[in-house]
């Protein structure tokens, strides 16, 4: 039995009618890590301690005692904080932090039972596209090496992609969980702002940050998703509701649906290919028998300005508590404190974390904090209020996760050109809204990926809507 | 070009980041793409919209307001490699 292509619900069911081991499964995708090396997807593993943990899962699997995810191997982006277990965040910065605590995200996934094998590779601080601003250098998308698995959880994306593991976590800033699951023929979903815990997860822009999952179907994401969701004290933005059963709505009759289409803003691009694959969508809502409406988002457009506006002077702010003096990076052969500051965040932050600390310095600096600042947030504003006035006739939302497919490691120097890569995912997290990546179609033999955002919190009538879409595949 | 060479190094002070001169050029010239990319926001008038700088309105969900001890000093302490007596060794400040 090939083990390491199992899908998440496929491993529950298998350990749980003794099918198979928690050993041999982790055993198995050890060998499957082992002869991939060369993705670089890895940031560090512990096999041995995960061999472990796989065996006291196996023993007290007789015991009738066992929890949902018990036994069941994991990836964790290398964001989420690991008790004694190094945390780099893709950065040069962290490479020597070993955190004293575990993110809520860690922690809830640890008590389901579940065995993270290793932290998986990204862009330097969650700040990128293509994974290629990592410290550990740029994860290979596994459907195409010279491809990148996108970012900035690519390592998280390629790690299910490659079968290391059924799902993984990841975080979404701007599109960082369903850009590369839609690169490497994934689905993901990066919940309502507030639904994840943020505590533990290292910080980039506060107000857009959210954590979520990378898998290879909506039911699994919808079972991990389940997992990590909740309200958490140590998180003041987390919010204080119930969770629903998310593997249930996810598959019931329970909900009506209206999607909101986009049409004539989709052909505003001019890219036929982008067109043809959204009326392709279209189609398949038309055969499911799934009622859509065409809607205005008139201000979608102004998303990638705003958010390069608001993420980076969030950053700017977060970013400066590595100072070379309480963990982190430290230069050596400095001056005086202030000579200790400068060398340490010069030689430990990359070239694209610079460049954002420094836009966010620029946009809130005096005499341009209410031309830049203040005006991105008038403007998210409106876009969140296109949102709620969309919301008022459909149910949720289909976009282009992407207006491309994954494209060649090293192709895109522009900076502009390989932010404008987020421009249909960015729109979501300025609303705080939940949204889905769903593969559908092709470009030059890589997987395409539909979109689709939901209203806040309701998550279960997003991901019921995203499986039936991914369903009809089959 | 709104970031010349002067701006950069008022943001490298404000930003307390050391700018390698083999960087400056390059640094330049993407932070100038981006900001004009950025720019696009000052053709549009919204005066009177309020700005939102939190997407989910009234959620402040404050604990209470109790000392916890989930991490000892020692434990934080461990993230450096220059510490004493429970302090952070810094250089010297005071001549």
């Amino acid at each position: 039995m090939v083990l390491e292509t199992l899908t998440l619900q496929e491993q529950i069911d298998g350990l749980r009618e003794k099918k198979f081991s928690s050993v041999e499964l982790v055993e198995n995708y050890i060998s499957v890590i082992e002869n991939n090396e060369d993705l670089n997807v890895f940031v560090s593993t512990d096999f041995e301690k995960a061999i472990a943990k796989a065996k006291k899962s196996d023993e007290s699997n007789n015991s009738q005692n066992n929890m949902t995810l018990s036994g069941i191997p994991m990836v964790h982006k290398d964001i989420f904080c690991t008790q004694g277990i190094k945390t780099s965040c893709g950065s040069k910065m962290l490479d020597n932090f070993y955190p004293p605590y575990s993110a809520t995200v860690v922690e809830k996934l640890e008590q389901a039972g579940s065995i993270c094998l290793g932290k998986a590779n990204m862009d330097e601080f969650a700040m990128g596209s293509s994974n290629e601003t990592s410290f550990y250098g740029a994860v290979k998308n596994p459907l195409n090496i010279k491809k990148t698995p996108g970012g900035s959880s690519g390592g998280s994306a390629a790690a299910v992609a490659a079968n290391f593991s059924s799902f993984s976590t990841g975080t979404d800033t701007g599109g960082s969980i369903r850009q590369p699951a839609s690169f490497c023929g994934l689905a993901g979903i990066k919940p309502t702002y507030g639904r994840v815990s943020r505590y533990g997860m290292i910080a980039f822009a506060s107000s857009l940050d959210q954590g979520g999952i990378l898998a290879k179907n909506i039911k699994d994401a919808a079972i991990a998703l389940q997992f990590i969701s909740g309200y958490d004290s140590k998180d003041a933005t987390s919010i204080k509701v119930e969770v629903p059963n998310f593997s249930k709505d996810c598959e019931s009759s329970k909900f009506e649906h209206v999607v909101g289409l986009v049409t004539n803003l989709i052909n505003s691009f001019g890219d036929e290919d982008l067109s043809v694959n959204y009326s392709k969508a279209i189609e398949r809502l038309e055969k499911l028998k799934i009622k859509t409406k065409e809607i205005e988002l008139p201000n979608l457009e102004l998303s990638l300005p705003v958010y390069y506006v608001i993420a980076p002077a969030e950053c700017s702010a977060n970013l400066s508590r590595y100072d070379g003096i309480r963990f982190g990076y430290r230069a050596e052969n400095v001056d005086n404190l202030e000579d200790l500051y400068f060398k340490s965040r010069g030689e430990g932050f990359g070239n694209e974390t610079k460049k954002r600390i420094l836009i966010g310095t620029y946009c809130l600096s005096s005499g341009f904090y209410d031309a830049y600042y203040k005006k991105a947030q008038k403007i998210r504003n409106l876009i969140s209020s296109d949102f709620v006035y969309a919301f008022k006739d459909v149910t949720s939302i289909m976009l282009p996760t992407t207006s491309g497919e994954a494209f060649d490691l090293g192709s895109i120097t522009d900076p502009v050109e390989m932010y404008k890569q987020d421009i249909f995912t960015i729109p979501a997290n300025l609303g705080g809204l939940p949204a889905t990546s769903v593969p559908f179609g092709e470009k030059n033999k890589m997987p395409l990926g539909i979109q689709f955002i939901g209203n806040i919190l309701e998550e279960s009538s997003l991901l019921n809507i995203s499986n039936k879409f991914q369903l009809d595949e089959k | 070009m709104t970031i010349n060479d002067k701006t950069l190094e008022n943001l490298s002070k404000l930003s307390k980041i050391k700018i390698d001169d083999n960087l400056r050029d390059k640094l330049k010239e993407d932070l100038n793409l981006t900001m004009n990319m950025i720019d696009e926001i000052n053709k549009i008038d919204c005066d009177q919209i309020e700005e939102l700088s939190h997407p989910i309105k009234d959620n402040f969900n404050l604990r209470e307001d109790k000392v916890s001890r989930d991490i000892n000093r020692e434990s934080l302490q461990k993230t450096s490699n220059k510490t004493e007596d429970g302090f952070y060794l810094v250089p010297k400040v005071i001549e």
